[in-house]
């Protein structure tokens, strides 16, 4: 099934893997296990998803240029099995959202909406994203240009902060690597390869709804290198500002970093600036997962108009954003324990290696065209 | 669809458009008023003899603040006091006495009593941490010889907001006089967790007659009977208050923790012992640690500027052979502060200069291998001082009038 290309400029995808990267990571901590190496852990963590960009996603898209995930799934592996595979991409698409629609509540929920209900929070954002995607893939891209700019600009403010007040404390990045290379490691496997370069996964839904004339492929690489520089941007403001010791513990790192920064006596408590970088972000993040997971149904059920598709998704991400679990300890446990292991290796690495493989073995024996 | 329905259609999206204005009115879902809250400046804490939390809540009194000349009757701030197991729960049950929420966003100063400091202050911070609405900025102190509540509840001259006076004392202190430093509840956690360096924080006591303290009509005279004072430092090992440095030890212990601004030195001159004021502009310090043989040996390195603020004897300041001896004394005299602050704090071993922590940043292993010894490393370490002083300027007069009267009248001066 031929999809139609709307007009995304390289821009616009480069905006919208920026900001989806950040979603969440950005106000999460990442590696925050390795202490002062968590910048390493990102790094390793973009190093590994950018490698599994080119080679097996970037692969299957050259392979298939006109066809999506779902669309390749069901050429190589047949119709059933395809199908199948489709199908639990539709199901890990939605709990992602899912997911991060509930991080995205509890967040606000513990930083400042002590009293609104996590399910009002939670509607608002489904309603918004809900909205922009119901205006199709190139409203959605050129909102996140906007919001790029923007967030660029939220950045240079943090780091303006942090050189200028004397909070920071760059010594307290030191030492690099304070417990060796075991905790990198750990923190590495399984959590950090998967998240949140690995997401990149998702992508694969929309590269042939783009124009052909640039390489999506190697936008994506550039913007994953620039979250990375960003995500590790937030790490050492967390760790010079709040100390490895405060930072390692808090749920919500750079909101408390930018409450405990002050330029003169006016220029203070910037943590709102964090809630906007987290809504912005998490709003991106929320979108993709919630517009792939569209776009696999109307694959799957045929469709003609995904649009129709929007409102049941919006729908199921929300209830299970609120009853995938029971507590923030629950839902941050099963992040941790299950969803790496069960969810994210197989359909961010085993899935499509395994398509990738079959697909070559197939071409050598000439039954597949592409 | 017939003309009928559109129209009706048409009516209702009308209609809904017309409340959809609201929506932007709501607010936040807990909106409090201001009028509903009764915002908490200062805090005290301290043990309670059965066990849990004595806490003190300084409450502003709503109406009584802009004006500090306004001639109200009633006091500017109020004291509740709440005996509790848990500091949420002191807080949530003062709404038994308070008729308003309180209201922590603002809270200034928190002073931690002395009993409770002696037996150990960490499980005080977890609230402080947890909650979203008190802010880690807070100045701590610790009220030395008085019980906490006693202090917040004091009655000050010139603020009106008694938390202000003492984060003012607080502040102008430090940067003034540096003999305490500005200690947030942040630096405090950091230091707790850090094996590697123990924490200080300044203390607060009330000088005079305190059985008035907390009385209105002690502030109408123009000398009242009591004041509030911000000085001497508390050292804690384990979250437990081990001692307090006072005077020149307390200095000596900023000049090696980098946080002297400016002070006021005085050095010998002829002699006189402490003939010659020298103020401090500017002062940097750098720590070099080594550990040999299992030795620790730390070199303070200390930079600093100083101006002559007032001599006594007659010494001729355009001397530069003079000025130079001066800043030999000054230089002896820095020493003689580090020292008091070194041995102090060997006895017993407390690590608040963060020797422990330089060492883990620069050597994670060596640091390994030593912590758990790190005690007794402290207590036999050996600091030495390198001092680079400059006496910048001498004022608005070169000789002194003590020098001039003393030339006038054939004599020599004592130097």
């Amino acid at each position: 099934m031929k999809t139609s290309t709307e007009n995304l400029g390289p821009l616009h995808l480069f905006s919208w893997i920026v900001l989806f990267e950040l979603g969440s990571a950005v106000v999460i901590p990442i590696g925050i296990d390795a202490k002062q190496a968590s910048w390493i852990v990102i790094l390793l963590g973009c190093g590994i998803g950018i490698v599994l960009m080119a080679a097996v996603y970037g692969s299957l898209y050259r392979m298939f240029p006109d066809l999506s995930l779902t669309g390749y799934a069901s050429r190589i592996a047949g119709k059933g099995v395809g199908w199948t595979i489709g199908f639990g991409y539709l199901l890990y698409f939605l709990y992602i959202a899912g997911r991060n629609t509930r991080d995205f509540g509890d967040l606000l929920a513990a930083s400042s909406y002590d009293v609104t209900p996590v399910f009002v929070i939670n509607v608002c954002i489904v309603v918004a994203v809900g909205y922009v995607l119901h205006l199709g893939i190139e409203v959605f891209g050129r909102t996140a240009f906007i919001f790029f700019v923007f967030t660029g600009g939220l950045f240079l403010l943090i780091l303006v902060l942090v050189m200028f007040s004397d909070m920071a404390d760059a010594r307290r990045m030191l030492p690099v690597l304070p417990d060796g290379w075991q905790p990198v490691r750990k923190a590495l496997y399984p959590t950090n390869v998967t998240f949140p370069f690995g997401e990149m996964i998702v992508m694969a839904m929309f590269f042939p709804h783009l124009k052909q004339r640039w390489k999506p492929i190697r936008i994506g690489i550039w913007a994953m290198l620039l979250s990375a520089a960003l995500l590790c941007v937030a790490a050492f403001v967390n760790i010079s500002v709040l100390g490895i010791e405060i930072a390692s513990r808090t749920t919500f790192p750079l909101f408390t970093s930018l409450s405990r920064l002050r330029l003169a006596e006016f220029v203070q408590r910037m943590d709102a600036v964090v809630l906007l970088l987290l809504i912005i972000s998490s709003f991106f993040k929320i979108g993709t997962f919630m517009l792939a997971a569209v776009l696999v149904a109307r694959d799957l059920f045929r469709t003609d108009n995904y649009k129709t598709l929007i409102f049941p998704v919006g729908l199921v991400v929300i209830i299970s954003s609120i009853l995938m679990a029971g507590s923030l300890t629950e839902h941050l446990e099963e992040g941790l324990t299950i969803v790496p292991y069960y969810l994210h290796l197989p359909f961010q690495f085993a899935i499509p290696v395994a398509l990738l493989l079959v697909g070559w073995i197939r071409r050598l024996g000439g039954n597949v065209s592409s | 669809m017939s003309a009928q329905t559109r129209h009706a259609l048409a009516k209702l999206s009308l209609i809904v458009l017309a409340f959809l204005p609201l929506v932007a009115t709501i607010g936040c879902w807990n909106s409090r008023e201001i009028d509903k809250l009764a915002i908490v400046t200062a805090l005290s804490i301290d043990r309670a003899d059965s066990g849990g939390f004595e806490l003190a809540f300084q409450v502003v009194m709503p109406g009584g603040q802009p004006h500090a000349g306004n001639s109200k009757s009633d006091t500017p701030f109020t004291i509740y006091g709440i005996r509790s197991r848990t500091l949420f729960e002191g807080i949530r049950k003062a709404s038994k006495q308070v008729p308003r929420q309180l209201f922590f966003s603002h809270v200034q100063v928190v002073v931690l009593g002395e009993k409770l400091a002696k037996e150990g202050i960490q499980e005080v911070f977890d609230f402080f941490e947890r909650s979203h609405e008190v802010r880690l900025t807070s100045l701590l102190l610790v009220a030395r010889g008085e019980e906490p509540d006693k202090l917040i509840s004091t009655l000050v001259p010139l603020e009106r907001l008694q938390a202000n006076a003492m984060l003012g004392e607080g502040i102008l202190s430090s940067q003034l006089w540096s003999e305490t430093a500005v200690v947030e509840i942040d630096d405090v956690i950091r230091k707790l967790i850090n094996p590697g360096v123990e924490p200080t924080i300044s203390g607060i006591k009330l000088i005079g007659n305190d059985k008035s303290a907390g009385d209105k009509k002690s502030l109408e005279q123009s000398r009242p009977p009591f004041h509030l004072e911000v000085s001497d430092i508390a050292m804690f090992k384990d979250g437990k208050l081990t001692g307090w440095f006072e005077g020149d030890a307390a200095r000596g212990l900023l000049f090696v923790t980098d946080r002297i601004h400016s002070t006021i030195m005085n050095l010998p001159c002829g002699d006189l012992p402490e003939g010659v004021a020298m103020e401090i502009i500017k002062s940097k310090t750098k720590k070099e640690v080594s550990l040999k043989d299992g030795r620790l040996r730390v070199n303070v390195i200390v930079n600093a500027e100083g101006n002559i603020g007032e001599v006594k004897c007659g010494i001729p300041l355009n001397d530069l052979g003079v000025l130079h001896a001066l800043e030999r004394e000054w230089e002896n005299a820095i020493r003689n502060n580090i020292g008091l602050a070194v041995r102090k704090a060997q006895q017993p071993p407390t690590d608040i200069f963060g020797f422990g922590m330089i060492i883990e940043q620069n050597h994670p292993k060596l640091w390994k291998s030593v912590e758990s010894r790190w005690d007794s490393i402290f207590a036999d370490a050996e600091v030495n001082v390198t001092f680079h002083g400059v006496i910048r300027r001498t004022g608005m007069r070169g000789k002194s009038l003590i020098k001039e009267q003393s030339d006038r009248q054939g004599k020599g001066g004592p130097l």
